[in-house]
């Protein structure tokens, strides 16, 4: 009972006792604040690397790419139970140019992705910035969000600039603060032309579906061109409403023009030239679409806050000039297929280096570009349409990596299964698949150099700072050494009064352990909010001193992450009352050691 | 004869002092019959101390026997020898010795929970702050209970050490030196408080001091001299 006493006694009187837990709490709030932040960046990695290419996928050596794969892929739904969803991929590489800009081009990989199916199989609908939210994003979002989205975007990046410009005059701007209200009008610059584009499209699909109305009007009264002239006011009314939007009042003024010509004239043949116009625009008003991944260099870049600017956003138009490295009928001619395509959303996967190089467009838009699509050769023989991998999500009950093996081996089989098939299901056709062989893999066998990258540093840096939190360990033991030299003449009162020798090293190990959990559990709360909050005093560090230590426009994520588990934190709390009771074992041991007779007399 | 509390033979101590042997005690024998007081008085640096120590089992003779109320204790394992020094012996020290750390109250309670595991002193605590209470009230200390020693008197802190030493009702009191550090008429209450316990309780002391009129207050004084004792009336 008097080990328990006096150890809280010790602890609330001695000022020496404080330094010790603030020791161990400090050693303890680092480590915990370390060890979460690295365990946040790999989960955050691991989660995007699983979201970009689902669980498991099926991926031949080369570029020759898996034919017949939706047959394959039926196949695959068939015999393996534990699949889920499915989706084919191809990937090609390009040059992405900007019309306008003479000088850029940039290197990317392109991504051929079948909405909305991808999203059953990948975290791909995760990241989008037009169809946020939307359970089946597609690469023909409503043109009336579009408009909705950039014009938001177009409000926030002018916030931006006025929040910097803070309501200083030009002569007075810092020349970083100068360059980035540059390059955040020339941002609005090409929204606005992305956003004007857009509205063209809106504009022309509602002056179709008008025409369209009236047109049928007219027949319905067996031509009686009178009808129109309440359109005729109508669409007067409209041109006035559609006054500030020049590319609605110019669509609008064509139908206008049409319908009064049809009525004066008293001619259907106007509408229906009218009509055939706009259906071409409109049916197929971008024929080729594309998703950007968000970061590629000069398409949008980060504030020091962390907002992100677009700069050619939704309604954009870029060029592609793509490598058709899936060609197989002929080698020796691999010269760029060229297209211009219109930026309809972009999307973020989180992980910086496939953002930053990545476009996506429809499936059979790239399967034509990369020349994987179906073709036949003089011979009559055919180079059925290829996919270059199949990615594939299993079921939610599939939990484990070795089940997700085992998933992998059942692919295999299918695959193998497959291969011998092939020659006599499609005997016509050519190159055979004998000669391609793939595999499947899981997703963490697939990323593994950068999951393990990261893993390699996070161990690293919980080791560095685990030895650094020895010090807490010396810390506890010299401070008991004191503790146990000062209180000398105490242990020999005790031991006269009948304290045995592990009772004396009692109190001064229960003494550690109570420094180590008190210290700890402090650590651990003040290193939960610290990690908690950790954005938020970023932010402070920044905002009062101008300090950066995490740059938002170079790292891989927006936010520093700022989980916390609670797994970790028992460990390390376990840990830190093992230290105080390590460092405290050698203190106690003397302590018990000595002689009552001395002890007394110790002046 | 009454039963004899404390029977040394021919208690032999030395300590290493740099090259040579202090020979401090050399065959001092002696016997203490329970309830008796005796005064050991010697001159300073002779052995008092050590002697007292060995009979309150704090060292161990190098040779010599030693019975504490019949029980040989000089083959006796540390545990119990830890437990006759908790219920056998109170101790009384010229400086003292109070923890810091507790105020009156703990520091009496000591030996109580010294002498009781954890789950024990929960039945126990209530009887052990009753005995402790009353034996401050009849020191004088029962304004003092929650002041720490360094808030108290030389005097103060002396009665509190003794009632710390009768906490356990311990068979036999040592004192050393009680009143060495306090001044005559503090001194004298001490004593005065020692001797109301031997004759009101019959608590068997062996006290050791350098100070003539103070070991004449005991039934009984033992000489040490050149580690040896004699009797003298």
């Amino acid at each position: 009972m008097y080990k328990l006493v006096l150890c809280l006694r010790y602890l609330r009187r001695r000022a020496i006792a404080y330094f010790a837990v603030l020791g161990v709490a400090l050693c303890v709030a680092m480590l915990l604040i370390v060890a979460s932040v690295m365990t946040g960046f790999v989960n955050k990695i691991e989660r995007a690397a699983r979201g970009l290419f689902g669980d498991i996928v099926l991926e031949p050596y080369g570029q020759a790419g898996i034919p017949r794969y939706d047959d394959l892929i039926e196949r695959i739904v068939e015999d393996v139970d534990r699949v889920e969803a499915v989706s084919p991929r191809i990937y090609s590489y390009g040059v992405l140019r900007i019309p306008g800009q003479a000088d850029y081009r940039m290197l990317v990989q392109i991504a051929g992705i079948r909405l909305p199916e991808a999203v059953t199989v990948t975290a791909f609908e995760n990241g989008l910035f037009v169809q946020a939210g939307l359970a089946e994003p597609t690469f023909d979002p409503p043109a009336k969000l579009l408009a909705e989205r950039v014009s938001t975007h177009i409000q926030a990046v002018r916030a931006v600039a006025d929040r910097e410009r803070d309501g200083r005059s030009d002569a007075k701007l810092p020349e970083a603060t100068d360059d980035l209200l540059n390059r955040l009008a020339n941002a609005e610059g090409y929204l606005w032309r992305g956003l004007a584009n857009i509205e063209l499209a809106e504009a022309r699909a509602e002056a179709l579906e008008y025409l369209l109305a009236a047109f049928n009007e007219v027949e319905l009264a067996g031509r009686d061109f009178t009808v129109l002239k309440d359109n005729i006011v109508e669409l007067d009314e409209l041109l006035v409403q559609a006054a500030d939007s020049p590319r609605r009042y110019g669509v609008l003024g064509r139908v206008r023009r049409a319908v009064g010509f049809a009525a004066a004239m008293t001619d259907i043949t106007r509408l229906k030239d009218v009509i055939k116009e706009l259906e071409a625009e409109t049916i197929e008003p971008w024929p080729h679409r594309v998703i950007l991944g968000l970061g590629i260099d000069a398409l949008s870049f980060r504030t020091q806050k962390g907002e992100t600017v677009r700069i050619v956003g939704p309604g954009s138009k870029i060029t592609l000039y793509v490598f058709p490295i899936g060609k197989q009928l002929s080698l020796t001619d691999v010269s760029p297929n060229v297209q211009r395509l219109t930026v309809v959303d972009d999307c973020t996967t989180d992980v910086a280096s496939i953002d930053g190089k990545t476009v996506y467009l429809p499936f059979g838009e790239l399967q034509r570009l990369n020349d994987m699509a179906e073709q036949t050769a003089i011979d009559g023989r055919v180079a059925p349409a290829r996919c270059s991998q199949i990615q594939i999500k299993v079921r939610a009950d599939v939990t484990s990596e070795a089940e997700l093996r085992e998933v992998c081996e059942e692919i295999n089989a299918v695959w193998r299964q497959f291969k011998r098939d092939y020659s006599e299901s499609y005997p016509n056709d050519f190159p055979n698949v004998l000669t391609t062989s793939a595999e499947a893999r899981t997703w963490r066998e697939r990323q593994i150099d950068l999951i393990s990258m990261i893993e390699t540093q996070r161990t690293l840096m919980i080791v560095m700072f685990g030895i650094m939190s020895l010090v807490s360990v010396v810390l506890v033991f010299v401070l008991f050494y004191m503790i146990v030299v000062q209180k000398t003449r105490d242990i020999g009162v005790l031991k006269a009064i009948g304290a045995s020798s592990p009772g004396v090293a009692g109190i001064f190990l229960a003494y550690g352990a109570v420094i180590g959990l008190v210290g700890s559990i402090i650590g651990s709360i003040g290193g939960y909010f610290f990690v908690r909050n950790i954005n938020g005093i970023r932010n402070w560090l920044d905002d009062a001193f101008g300090f950066r230590p995490w740059t938002r426009e170079r790292f891989m994520f927006a936010e520093i992450p700022n989980e916390v588990d609670p797994w970790t934190v028992f460990v390390i709390i376990v840990g830190a009352v093992i230290a105080g009771v390590l460092g405290a074992i050698v203190p106690a041991i003397r302590a018990a050691r000595m002689q009552p007779v001395e002890a007394l007399r110790y002046e | 004869m009454s039963k004899l509390a404390i029977v040394a033979k021919g208690l032999h101590k030395s300590y290493r002092m740099g090259e040579q042997d202090l020979r401090v005690l050399r065959g001092a024998s002696f016997s203490v019959a329970a309830g008796e007081f005796v005064a050991v008085i010697g001159a300073s640096g002779c052995g008092k101390s050590t002697l007292l120590h060995l009979v309150g089992l704090l060292d161990r003779p190098d040779k010599g026997e030693l019975a504490l109320n019949g029980t040989d204790i000089g083959r006796l394992p540390a545990g119990r020898r830890n437990r006759m020094r908790c219920e056998d012996i109170g101790f009384v020290f010229q400086f003292y010795y109070l923890l810091p750390e507790l105020n009156v109250l703990e520091n009496t309670l000591l030996p109580a929970q010294v002498d009781s595991p954890m789950a024990g002193w929960l039945g126990r605590r209530s009887d052990a702050r009753r005995r402790a209470m009353a034996a401050l009230t009849e020191l004088g200390l029962s304004e003092r209970l929650k002041h720490k020693p360094a808030k108290l008197s030389g005097g103060e802190r002396q009665r509190v050490a003794i009632a710390r030493a009768l906490m356990n009702r311990p068979s036999i009191l040592l004192a050393d030196e009680p009143t060495g550090n306090l001044d005559t008429k503090t001194g004298r209450y001490i004593i005065n408080v020692l001797k109301k316990s031997h004759t009101d309780a019959g608590q068997t002391i062996l006290m050791v001091t350098h100070d003539q009129s103070l070991a004449d207050q005991a039934d009984r004084i033992l000489h040490l001299r050149d580690g040896e004792l004699t009797d003298e009336e």
